[in-house]
């Protein structure tokens, strides 16, 4: 079950604050050790983060209801990456950044666990409880759709990964 | 060139470009010992050692990312419908309520869930729903009289003030017998209507009705008490006494009701 530890808790750093990330971390390792019949033995990371996924939506639901408006902005951060300063960042990156925020939020967590959780399509598959066959659909689309941003938004070939064409 | 047939190598560059934005990335890995000491903890302080709660894991709900209010909608539902068929299930494997009268009495009891905790002031006691259930053999009932009634440990009048998923609730609105009081909730599963019409079936509650019912200790309430606080917190303390010796109020039940407790 270590094996899980280190992608699952970077899943959750990037979606949510640090004290929901923590307490994520513990109920998704609980659900894996009561499950760990259940846990796929060639792909445990994804289903791991797929458990994740539904715990996190748990946690977003709880902090709603207590109306914990401070934390509620952070935990439902799936919904976009968090703004950075301009002044940090390259222009390519505030233009992904904000090309990212303007797709579906679907199309946008695809191309997340794609890119930041380094899934493939079965992964994902695995992760979200759908059909490898439709992920890698979805995805393709939705690598297009965020090129069709990145020009809308004057970003170069480059920014578009386009630069090896 | 179409979006299907890009090539490789431009979405790996994408693909590093989206990294570039991962807010992960200068996160530290967590030290060996912290992770044992993560999983340790996990491990020892599990109270339900891979046999007791549901959990959701990918698959159980089929709902589109980013939607947090849908799953966490589906997730309910899973828990609900997982508990109720748990209750069963598990409750059938522990023990079963002996038959009234009769022959093949496989009476089974449904878990409501939490000990009885008497107060002060208005308690909410769980009920397990004695009777037969789907699929098992009906019990023989014999007449229902006064000395039926009078081997239960509590009776009441209570009134049905909701069926939800599963479970009916109801308020203490009369008490004959027991340390029931005027003003408790009752929660009890709401009985199978496919089994309503067999001899000895759990009462499937209609709201706004007022039912008598009388209660019998559940099989194996005491050794579930010694079992353990965790344990026992499973397992009502008191059944549904079935066999005519529950149902709707009125008519000669009331009648019996009223002899058998000097109401």
């Amino acid at each position: 079950m270590a094996e899980v530890v280190e992608p699952v808790r970077r899943y959750l750093a990037r979606r949510t604050d640090q004290a929901t990330a923590e307490d994520v971390l513990s109920e998704t390792l609980l659900v894996l050790w009561r499950r760990l019949e259940d846990v796929p033995p060639h792909e445990p990371v994804p289903w791991a983060v797929g458990v994740a996924r539904l715990q996190l939506a748990n946690a977003t639901r709880s902090a709603r209801r207590q109306e914990r408006v401070a934390a509620k902005e952070t935990v439902h951060a799936v919904a976009g990456p968090p703004v950075r300063d301009p002044a940090e960042t390259t222009t390519d990156k505030v233009l992904l950044e904000h090309a990212l925020a303007q797709l579906r939020p679907g199309d946008a967590e695809l191309l997340r666990l794609w890119a930041w959780e380094d899934m493939d399509a079965k992964a994902i598959a695995t992760a979200q409880g759908a059909s490898p066959g439709t992920v890698a659909v979805r995805l393709t689309r939705a690598r297009a759709r965020l090129r069709q941003q990145l020009e809308a938004l004057g970003a170069g070939s480059d920014a578009r990964g386009e630069g090896a064409r | 060139m179409s979006p299907d047939e890009r090539p490789e190598e431009e979405d790996r560059e994408l693909r590093e470009h989206l990294r570039g934005l991962d807010p992960a990335a200068d996160l530290p890995p967590l030290a060996r010992e912290d992770v044992a000491a993560l999983l340790a903890r996990i491990t020892v302080t599990d109270p339900a050692v891979r046999d007791g709660e549901h959990d959701v894991a990918p698959g159980d709900a089929d709902v589109a990312p980013g939607d947090a209010d849908v799953v966490a909608a589906d997730e309910l539902a899973d828990r609900r419908t997982w508990r109720e068929t748990r209750s069963s299930g598990s409750t059938r494997r522990r023990r079963a309520l002996g038959a009234v009268v009769g022959l093949a009495a496989a009476t089974a009891v449904v878990v409501a869930g939490v000990s009885l905790g008497r107060g002060t002031g208005a308690s909410t006691v769980p009920l397990a729903a004695g009777g037969v259930q789907p699929g098992a053999p009906a019990s023989l009932c014999a007449e229902v009289d006064v000395q039926a009634l009078e081997a239960t440990t509590s009776a009441v009048a209570a009134e049905t003030l909701a069926v939800e998923d599963g479970q009916v609730r109801l308020e203490v609105t009369e008490v004959f017998r027991g340390d029931l009081q005027v003003g408790d909730t009752l929660t009890v599963p709401q009985g199978d209507p496919m089994t309503a019409v067999v001899d000895g079936a759990s009462l499937t509650y209609d709201v706004g009705t007022t039912y008598l019912l009388s209660t019998v200790p559940t099989a194996g309430s005491s050794a579930d008490q010694a079992a353990g606080a965790a344990d026992a917190e499973e397992q009502p303390d008191l059944a549904v006494a079935n066999c005519g010796r529950s149902g709707p109020d009125g008519g000669e039940l009331r009648d019996l009701y009223e002899q058998a407790f000097g109401g």
